[in-house]
């Protein structure tokens, strides 16, 4: 009697796509430092324009705030990358390892000792589906990690519009403070780009696996 | 995939098998000879072959011994087309052992090795039971790999030689020698060009010529059997090797 070997697919290259994220994502971190050095810039302009800039003071505290919590996801998102790129890739030799047990079976056809392949066949299965099940594990927390920087920059976003609007009521001394929002701004953006991209290759993967 | 019984003792019920030649081995692979040795409860694949012929592999051992009963492996060096299917056997034969040359250890383990006993064979080599079946692993280092090993048999009188004795023929050959003679053109830039030193041929002629051998199983090409063992160890002690380096010497000269 054959084993019957699941013949669903998973992402084969899943092992490539993961560390493609990890990269990208890696040059979110100069623009993290960016957003730090642009946070504390914008804190010396309120500290001498003293009353008329306080509005600032929260804008300064949340890019420093931003810049450290884009840092620890980043560093997150490579932490589970890597094992999403392990996983993939160990998975990938299992199935493998599963198929080609599977073809020798089927070419012994009647072998006095064909029997003899089917508790090895067996256990590449259960490793191959246990495997799998990681992978999709990994797959959900990465996705939840990009969606969480996701969410921070679409509030750095508004944030960089309430500062432009803040810059404008301060007439002509408000041309740096504007400038400092439009930096978060562009920042923020760049660095929506590159997640959207790890987004795109993340659902082409999840798509070609299903 | 062809199996044919080298020898089948009776008493002790150890058989030698050699598998090979296949006709579904894609093109650029290099044709490889396997061994099994199989005593009563226990079997043992000698230098199993690469990734590619796994499948093909697998399914000729099962006409054979069960699979439980693959106690141990044996890789004679590191070469893919010795032991490259090792990722697949240790998924396949979690249980089993690999006697390999202790040197590529880290190497061989590129193969992947997470479940079988990897096995150092020191440079003197060693000898191991398959029940009662008492095997030696004999040095041929430099033969063509700085660690190298052989496996005698001194019961049914086999000698595995690894890459000693092979051969590069197209085809489905015969399984054993016919015309010695004839046999020579095709191994002879084989052992000139793949074996580097004279003097590891010379030290391990010396030691071969010491074992009463009835079949010589190279991992390449045809077996030799009966006097075209003896036919084998003079032609080879009269054959200059390394010649990559006298061409190089000449070029230089040049």
């Amino acid at each position: 009697m054959e084993i019957t070997v699941s013949k669903q697919k998973t992402g084969d290259d899943f092992y490539v796509a993961a560390v493609t994220i990890a990269a990208t994502l890696d040059k979110v971190i100069p623009v993290a430092e960016n957003i730090s050095l642009g946070a504390m810039n914008t804190m010396a302009l309120t500290a001498r324009a003293e009353q008329s800039a306080r509005g600032f003071r929260p804008i300064t505290d949340f890019m420093q705030e931003l810049a450290n919590d884009v840092r620890r996801l980043t560093g997150d998102v490579n932490r589970v990358a890597l094992e999403v790129s392990r996983t993939s890739l160990s998975e990938v030799r299992a199935a493998q390892s599963r198929d080609k047990v599977a073809e020798g079976q089927k070419r012994a056809g009647k072998a006095e000792y064909a029997a003899s392949v089917r508790q090895p066949l067996a256990g590449l299965e259960r490793e191959v589906q246990s495997l799998r099940d990681r992978l999709r594990e990994y797959l959900y927390t990465l996705t939840s990690l990009l969606d969480e920087i996701d969410q921070r920059i679409l509030a750095a976003i508004s944030f960089a519009t309430v500062a432009r609007t803040e810059a404008a009521s301060l007439g002509t001394s408000g041309g740096q403070f504007d400038a400092m929002a439009v930096d978060l701004n562009n920042s923020a953006e760049q660095v929506r780009s590159m997640v959207a991209s790890c987004r795109t290759l993340l659902r082409a993967h999840q798509t070609a696996s299903n | 995939m062809k199996s044919t019984v080298l020898s089948e003792n009776k008493v002790s019920g150890a058989r030698w098998l050699v598998f090979g030649r296949d006709p579904e081995k894609p093109e650029k692979i290099i044709d490889t000879n396997q061994y099994l040795i199989a005593t009563r409860n226990q079997a043992m694949l000698l230098d199993p072959g690469g990734i590619e012929i796994f499948p093909a592999m697998l399914s000729a051992v099962i006409h054979h011994t069960p699979l439980e009963n693959i106690t141990h492996i044996f890789a004679s060096h590191q070469d893919p087309d010795i032991i490259s299917s090792l990722g697949l056997w240790d998924r396949t034969l979690p249980q089993a052992k690999l006697h390999c040359p202790w040197l590529w250890e880290g190497f061989v383990r590129h193969f992947g090795c997470d479940n079988v006993e990897f096995v150092p064979i020191p440079d003197e080599g060693s000898t191991m039971k398959l029940d009662g079946l008492t095997l030696q692993f004999v040095p041929a280092h430099y033969l063509h790999s700085s660690a190298n090993f052989h496996v005698y048999d001194p019961e049914s009188k086999i000698l595995m030689s690894g890459d000693i004795g092979a051969a590069l023929e197209k085809g489905d050959v015969p399984m054993f020698v016919e015309d010695f003679e004839a046999h020579t053109a095709h191994m002879r830039y084989f052992h000139q060009r793949w074996m580097p030193s004279n003097k590891a041929k010379n030290a391990w002629i010396k030691r071969v010529r010491a074992l009463e051998i009835d079949i010589m199983a190279p991992q390449h090409g045809r077996l030799f059997q009966g006097d075209d063992v003896v036919r084998f160890l003079d032609w080879l002690e009269a054959l200059d090797v390394g010649i990559a380096l006298d061409d190089e010497a000449q070029a230089e000269a040049a």
